[in-house]
């Protein structure tokens, strides 16, 4: 069962499969929880929101999705942006107060400032400088680099063109870059 | 629209190949960076919430008590036949009267040729009309007994369509009889081709369409398109008459067969599609 595509135990999952809500829930609910997290930043409307996603799996009666995966992450990322616009956007950041200490000063004189800044970015600050993107390009950064989708798959779920797609993500590298190195050296 | 940037981007997770050093460096941290993750309880314990859920998804109990399969004799088909006949209303029968009257009336007269092949020419419209309403969904009540019934929708199904054949049969025999008796046997098949085929043909298209879409666009577009078609012969006939155009194409025309055989099997495929469709269980027809 472990190896079978998402879209047979979908399937299955459709047709009452308890083993294939289990199957679906390990290999997704985690990683759903952690977009819901990125995109919101608030643990607790994440977890409202991987209940209310697969509540709406496991009543779904349409037509099998080609592409679960893609079909997945678009119904994740409308939940995303409805619970934000029901909320008008309230987002709490709690910024961390940063250390710095003898490793950083000997990282800075390997490395240069700004690739020991990388380097020394914490969770948190990622986190903060994510919540910092314009939306388009956050929801690209995370669907790329921490729920793994190609390109292709996340141009389909923002339902924007490739092109598009890249674009957002170049940009957000860019911010992202800047945000990082800005913290640290603001911080240090 | 945002730029194009020059970068691909096509690489796959992890591997950075195709970007700048700075680009790999980002992407790297924001890889290594953990999310926060829903502990395990909590996970657990919405999983216990889904699966029962799940398992209400699984395919409703049959309603329906077990089902007589083994064959059935004669005797009872037809008392199953007569049976569904009482379900037809008062309606029907009287139409169905009419036009045997008028069928009778006509031949005895030996006049009025073009009405009389027009009567002939819409038989298979009646066929597939009839089949829509014997099949027809009302809210009196039958469709549970229908579900309850240990007959079985397939032969509830087979006893409506023999009741549905045996009537058009019957309203075509005096027109194909009439022929067979003017012009000899050859005639007398040739006609029972033309009236046979395009019924099979229209009443098996409408049954799909009344399984897809309902009564209405079963009815409609077959009444829209077989009554085109007569209307376009018709405007076609000329000084030659417009039954005994329809008459010599009958029993002239080469591609009879063919035609005949294509009407058929589609008739076959179409009927089978939505019998197959209605006799699911899903469905009642009263």
């Amino acid at each position: 069962m472990d190896q079978l595509p998402d879209e047979t135990l979908f399937a299955r999952l459709m047709k009452g499969d308890e083993e294939a809500i289990e199957v679906l829930f390990a290999r997704y609910a985690q990683s759903l929880y952690g977009f819901f997290w990125r995109l919101t930043s608030d643990p607790s409307l994440a977890e409202d929101l991987l209940q209310e996603l697969f509540i709406r799996l496991v009543n779904y009666t349409g037509k099998l999705p080609q592409h679960f995966r893609v079909w997945l992450y678009t119904i994740a990322r409308n939940l995303s942006y409805d619970a934000l616009r029901s909320q008008g956007r309230q987002q709490i950041h709690q910024v961390d107060e940063f250390d710095d200490d003898l490793d950083e000063i000997q990282d800075v004189m390997q490395n240069g400032p700004e690739k020991t800044a990388l380097r020394r970015a914490d969770d948190e600050r990622i986190r903060k400088s994510l919540d910092q993107l314009p939306d388009v390009q956050r929801e690209v950064v995370v669907l790329r680099y921490y729920q793994e989708l190609s390109l292709e798959e996340i141009a389909k779920v923002t339902k924007v063109p490739l092109g598009t797609a890249k674009s957002r993500l170049y940009h957000a590298l860019e911010l992202l870059r800047g945000m990082l190195t800005r913290e640290e050296v603001k911080d240090g | 629209m945002d730029n194009e940037p020059k970068q691909s981007y096509q690489s796959e997770s992890g591997n950075f190949s195709d970007m700048e050093d700075w680009e790999k460096d980002i992407a790297k941290v924001l890889k290594e960076s953990k999310p926060l993750s829903l502990p395990p309880e909590k996970m657990q314990a919405l999983l216990s919430m889904l699966k029962p859920m799940v398992a209400e998804r699984q395919s409703p109990p049959n309603i329906n008590p077990p089902i007589a399969t083994g064959r059935m004799r004669l005797g009872e088909f037809f008392r199953l036949v007569r049976n569904q006949a009482y379900l037809l209303e008062l309606a029907y029968w009287i139409v169905i009267g009419l036009m045997m009257v008028s069928n009778l009336a006509l031949l005895a007269s030996n006049r009025l040729q073009s009405l009389f092949t027009m009567l002939f020419l819409i038989l298979p419209l009646v066929g597939g009309i009839s089949m829509v309403y014997s099949l027809r969904i009302s809210h009196d009540g039958m469709g549970e007994i229908e579900q309850a019934s240990t007959v079985g929708l397939k032969r509830i199904f087979a006893a409506r369509l023999t009741l549905i054949f045996g009537l058009e049969l019957l309203l075509a025999l005096p027109l194909l009889i009439y022929y067979g008796v003017q012009s000899g046997g050859l005639v007398l098949a040739r006609m029972a081709v033309a009236w046979l085929a395009p019924t099979v043909a229209l009443s098996g298209i409408t049954l799909f369409l009344f399984s897809r879409w309902g009564e209405w666009p079963s009815v409609g577009i077959p009444v829209l398109v077989w009554g085109s078609l007569i209307l376009f012969g018709a405007s076609r006939a000329g000084f030659i008459g417009f039954a005994e155009m329809v008459l010599a194409r009958i029993v002239f025309n080469p591609l009879l067969p063919l035609l005949a055989v294509l009407g058929l099997t589609a008739g076959l495929a179409f009927g089978a599609l939505g019998m197959r469709r209605l006799s699911s269980g899903r469905y009642s027809w009263s």
